[in-house]
C-alpha cells in the first residue's frame, strides 16, 4: 500500500529525514517508534504531500506524487496538534472536513453520524469544540481524519496528552479500524502504545530510521536478555555458584530462559523474598541502536 | 470550487463567533462612520465655517458709510461684526475673525465728482493671504455695487451734480474759461439727469453694468460640502473601506492561525490545491467585506440619509473595492510565518494605505503632496470608486479608471499570495 525509499529532508544543514526507506501493506498498522524530533512528523508530512522531500520516492497505493488530488482522496491525517476549528461544533468540523472531499450531503450525513459515534461525542455533538476536554478533542481529531473514509490514516502522536480514558478509547478505535482492512502510519515516543497496536514498528531517531520489524523480532534481536532481580534472606555460603552476581542480599541475573533460570535456584538452597522479572522490550531495543532512552 | 466555497462559509461562520474580530470588521466602521460624518457634518453646517467672518469698524458713522456695511452684510461670502478698532484689531490678532475693514471719517461724504478716494484700512493676518485676495475682491465688488446704486438714484446724482456745482464756485484756482467750461457741463448733466424720467420708457429701467455675468448651475462644479445631501456622505465610503481593512487584519492571520493549529496541514492533505485554499480564505475576506459594506450603505441610507447614488455603480464599486483587498489580504497573510508577523505586516500595510488614501482624513483636507502619494493607496481608488457612484455622478467612463486599479491590485495580490503559499511549507 505504501512505498517510501530513500526519502531525505533537510532544514538548512539539519537532517530531519536521512534516507528512511519502508512499506506498509494494506490494512497493516506500522509505527515509527521515536523521541520528539526524530523525523516521524516530518515523515509523515512528506508522505501527506505537505511538505516536499529532498530526494526518495513515495508511492501510496499505486499513486506515485501524493500531492495529486486522487492520492490525497485515499489518505487522512491526524496531526500531532489539535487540528479542528474550536469555534465550530464537533458536527460542523466533520461536515466541513468531509466536504472538502466532494462527498455528496447525504453521504456526509452519514459519515458524520459515523464519526460523531466513532469518537464517543454523540451527546456533544452539537457543543463548540472549545468547551471539549483535551480528551474528547483528541478522539475528534481522529474522527476528522476518517470522516471521509480514506484507505490510509495518518496518526501523528494521536494520545499526546489525553487521560487514560480517552486513550483507550482511540486505542479501540485504531485496533477496530485496522481490523477492517485500514492502512495505519502511526508515530509515537510511547513504546507501550506501539507494543500494544503496531504490527511492526521502525524505530527512528535523528532523521534515520534504525530498524524495522515486529515488535518480538526487534525485542529478540536488540533487547537484551531477561533481568531479573531476586533479594534473598540470607547469602549464600559460595556465591559463585548462583546463576548471577550477588550485590548485597540482591541477585542480579541476565538470561534468555528467566523462568528455568528461577526454578534452578531451588536446588542451590537459596531462600528469596522477592523477585522482580524485566522482559526486554522497545526502550531496551532504542537504547541499544542509540545508546539512549527514548525519554532523553 | 465546492471546497473554496466550504473554506470560505467555514471562515465567515467562525468571524460570526469571534466577537473580538466582528468589531473590527463591523463595529469599528459604523463608529468611524458616525464619528467621522458628525465631525464633517459641523463643518458643513457651522455657523459661518464656509464664510468669511471679518469685523467691521465705522469711524465715519455717516449714511454712506451704513450703507456700505449693510451691502457688506448682504454678502453671502461674509459674516460681518461691528466693533471698534481695538477689538477688531484683537479679534484679528487672537484668529477669531479673518480681518477687520476700517472706514476712516468722511468716507460717506466722498463725492463722485471730487477726485478723491475714500481710504479703508483692512486688517488682516499675514499667513491668509488666500482670504486676503477673496476679501478685497468682495470688497471691490462692494463698492461698485454701491456705484451702481448712484447712477441709477436720479435724486442722489442730482444731490451728487449740486454738490460739484457748489465746490466749482467756491474753488479758488479756476480761471474764468474754466469755470464756464466746468458749469455749462453740469448743468447739462443736471438737465440729463432731470429727463431721466421721459427716458425710462424707450431706454428702459435696468441699471448699468459694466460686464453682464450669466450664471451657470453646473452641478460637478459645486464644492464638495454643496454636493452632498448629507455629511455622512463622506464618512461613510471611508467606513467601507475601513470595514474592508478590518476583514483584511482579521482573516490575514487564519491563515498563520490554521498553521499553529494543524488545520492547515489537513487542508493541504485534502484535495484542495493551496491556490484553492488561498482563494477560499480571499472568498470568505471578500464576502465578509461586501456584505459589511452592503449593510453600511443600508445603514447609512436610511438612518444617516446617505444616497445609493448610482446603484448599479456602487455595486461595481464595493465588488471591485471587495476584489481588491481580498487580494491583499492573500498576499499579506502569506508574509510571515507568525501570528505577530502576519498582524504586524497586515496592520502596518494597511495603516499606511488608510493614512494616504483618505482612509483617516479625507483626500480633500490633505495638502498636495499626500494627494499625489494617494494615488498608490487602493484605500484611495476604493474610496474614489464609492465616492464616484454615491455622489460625485461619475460616468462609466470615470468610473473605469478606479475600477481597474482596484481589479489589477487585487490581481496581483492573488497571484503574490500563490507564488508565496506554494514556495512555502506548512
Amino acid at each position: 500500500m505504501i512505498a517510501v525509499e530513500n526519502l531525505c529532508k533537510s532544514y538548512g544543514t539539519l537532517k530531519a529525514v536521512d534516507s528512511v526507506s519502508f512499506t506498509i501493506r494494506q490494512g497493516e498498522c506500522f509505527g515509527l517508534l521515536g523521541p520528539n524530533g526524530a523525523g516521524k512528523s516530518t515523515t509523515i508530512g512528506m508522505l501527506a504531500g505537505a511538505i516536499r522531500c529532498d530526494s526518495g520516492r513515495i508511492s501510496i497505493d499505486g499513486a506515485d506524487d501524493p500531492r495529486k488530488p486522487e492520492a490525497r482522496r485515499k489518505l487522512g491525517i491526524a496531526p500531532q496538534g489539535l487540528a479542528v476549528y474550536p469555534e465550530l461544533s464537533a458536527v460542523e468540523n466533520l461536515s466541513f472536513f468531509a466536504s472538502l472531499y466532494g462527498l455528496s450531503k447525504e453521504v456526509t450525513r452519514r459519515r458524520v453520524e459515523w464519526a460523531i459515534a466513532l469518537a464517543g461525542l454523540e451527546e456533544r455533538s452539537r457543543d463548540l469544540v472549545k468547551r471539549f476536554s483535551g480528551g474528547m478533542k483528541r478522539r475528534l481529531n481522529l474522527a476528522c481524519a476518517l470522516v471521509h473514509d480514506p484507505k490510509v490514516v495518518f496518526l501523528d502522536e494521536p494520545t499526546a496528552g489525553v487521560d487514560p480514558q480517552s486513550r483507550n478509547h482511540i486505542f479501540d478505535t485504531i485496533e477496530t479500524l485496522e481490523s477492517e482492512g485500514l492502512t495505519v502510519l502511526y508515530t509515537t515516543h510511547y513504546m507501550e502504545e506501539a507494543q500494544r497496536l503496531c504490527d511492526r514498528v521502525g524505530i527512528m531517531d535523528r532523521g534515520r530510521l534504525l530498524a524495522i520489524d515486529t515488535v518480538p523480532a526487534l525485542v529478540s534481536a536488540h533487547g537484551g536478555k531477561t533481568r531479573i532481580e531476586i533479594d534473598v534472606e540470607e547469602e549464600p555460603e559460595d556465591p559463585s555458584v548462583l546463576p548471577g552476581e550477588l550485590d548485597g542480599k540482591t541477585l542480579h541475573i541476565e538470561t534468555d530462559k528467566p523462568f528455568e533460570t528461577i526454578r534452578s535456584l531451588s536446588g542451590h538452597q537459596v531462600d528469596l523474598s522477592t523477585i522482580h522479572v524485566r522482559s526486554p522490550n522497545l526502550e531496551n531495543v532504542f537504547l541499544a541502536l542509540t545508546g539512549r532512552s527514548l525519554r532523553d | 470550487m465546492h471546497g473554496i466555497i466550504a473554506l470560505a462559509l467555514k471562515d465567515l461562520r467562525v468571524l460570526t463567533r469571534e466577537k473580538a474580530a466582528l468589531f473590527w470588521v463591523i463595529g469599528f466602521p459604523i463608529i468611524m462612520a458616525i464619528g467621522f460624518g458628525s465631525f464633517y457634518s459641523g463643518l458643513s453646517s457651522g455657523s459661518g465655517s464656509n464664510k468669511i467672518s471679518i469685523a467691521v469698524v465705522d469711524d465715519d458713522h455717516t449714511d454712506g458709510s451704513k450703507q456700505f456695511i449693510d451691502k457688506l452684510r448682504a454678502s453671502k461670502s461674509l459674516e460681518v461684526t461691528e466693533l471698534d478698532r481695538e477689538a477688531a484689531r484683537n479679534a484679528v490678532r487672537t484668529r477669531k475673525l479673518t480681518a477687520y475693514l476700517a472706514l476712516p471719517k468722511g468716507f460717506g461724504d466722498t463725492s463722485l465728482f471730487s477726485g478723491t478716494t475714500a481710504e479703508v484700512e483692512l486688517g488682516i493676518d499675514p499667513s491668509r493671504r488666500a482670504e486676503e485676495g477673496f476679501l478685497q475682491g468682495i470688497l471691490m465688488e462692494t463698492w461698485f455695487s454701491s456705484m451702481r446704486s448712484m447712477f441709477t438714484d436720479k435724486q442722489g446724482m442730482l444731490k451728487e451734480v449740486d454738490k460739484a456745482k457748489a465746490q466749482i464756485a467756491k474753488a479758488d484756482g479756476l480761471n474764468g474759461a474754466q469755470r464756464l467750461l466746468l458749469v455749462t457741463f453740469f448743468n447739462s448733466l443736471e438737465k440729463f439727469f432731470g429727463s431721466l424720467d421721459t427716458l425710462k420708457g424707450s431706454a428702459g429701467a435696468k441699471p448699468f453694468e459694466p460686464v453682464k455675468i450669466k450664471k451657470v448651475s453646473v452641478t460637478r462644479e459645486k464644492s464638495v460640502f454643496q454636493r452632498l445631501t448629507s455629511p455622512f456622505e463622506i464618512s461613510f465610503p471611508s467606513a467601507i473601506l475601513w470595514a474592508f481593512i478590518g476583514c483584511v487584519t482579521g482573516f490575514a492571520v487564519s491563515i498563520v492561525l490554521e498553521r499553529k493549529t494543524g488545520t492547515m496541514l489537513r487542508l493541504s492533505v485534502t484535495p484542495m490545491s493551496r491556490a484553492q485554499i488561498l482563494a477560499g480564505k480571499g472568498l470568505s475576506c471578500f464576502l465578509a467585506g461586501t456584505t459589511v459594506a452592503t449593510a453600511l450603505m443600508v445603514l447609512g441610507h436610511f438612518a444617516f440619509g446617505v444616497r445609493f447614488g448610482n446603484v448599479f455603480y456602487l455595486a461595481l464599486a464595493i465588488v471591485c473595492t471587495g476584489f481588491c483587498f481580498s487580494g491583499i489580504m492573500m498576499f499579506v497573510s502569506t508574509l510571515g510565518r507568525t501570528e505577530q508577523a502576519v498582524a504586524g505586516a497586515s496592520t502596518a500595510t494597511m495603516l499606511v494605505l488608510a493614512m494616504f488614501g483618505g482612509g483617516m482624513i479625507p483626500l480633500l483636507f490633505m495638502p498636495g503632496w499626500c494627494r499625489t502619494i494617494s494615488n498608490f493607496s487602493p484605500v484611495k481608488w476604493g474610496i474614489y470608486a464609492l465616492e464616484g457612484a454615491i455622489w460625485r455622478d461619475f460616468s462609466f467612463a470615470e468610473m473605469l479608471t478606479p475600477l481597474a486599479i482596484l481589479l489589477a491590485i487585487g490581481t496581483a495580490g492573488f497571484w503574490g499570495g500563490v507564488a508565496l503559499m506554494t514556495r512555502a511549507e506548512v
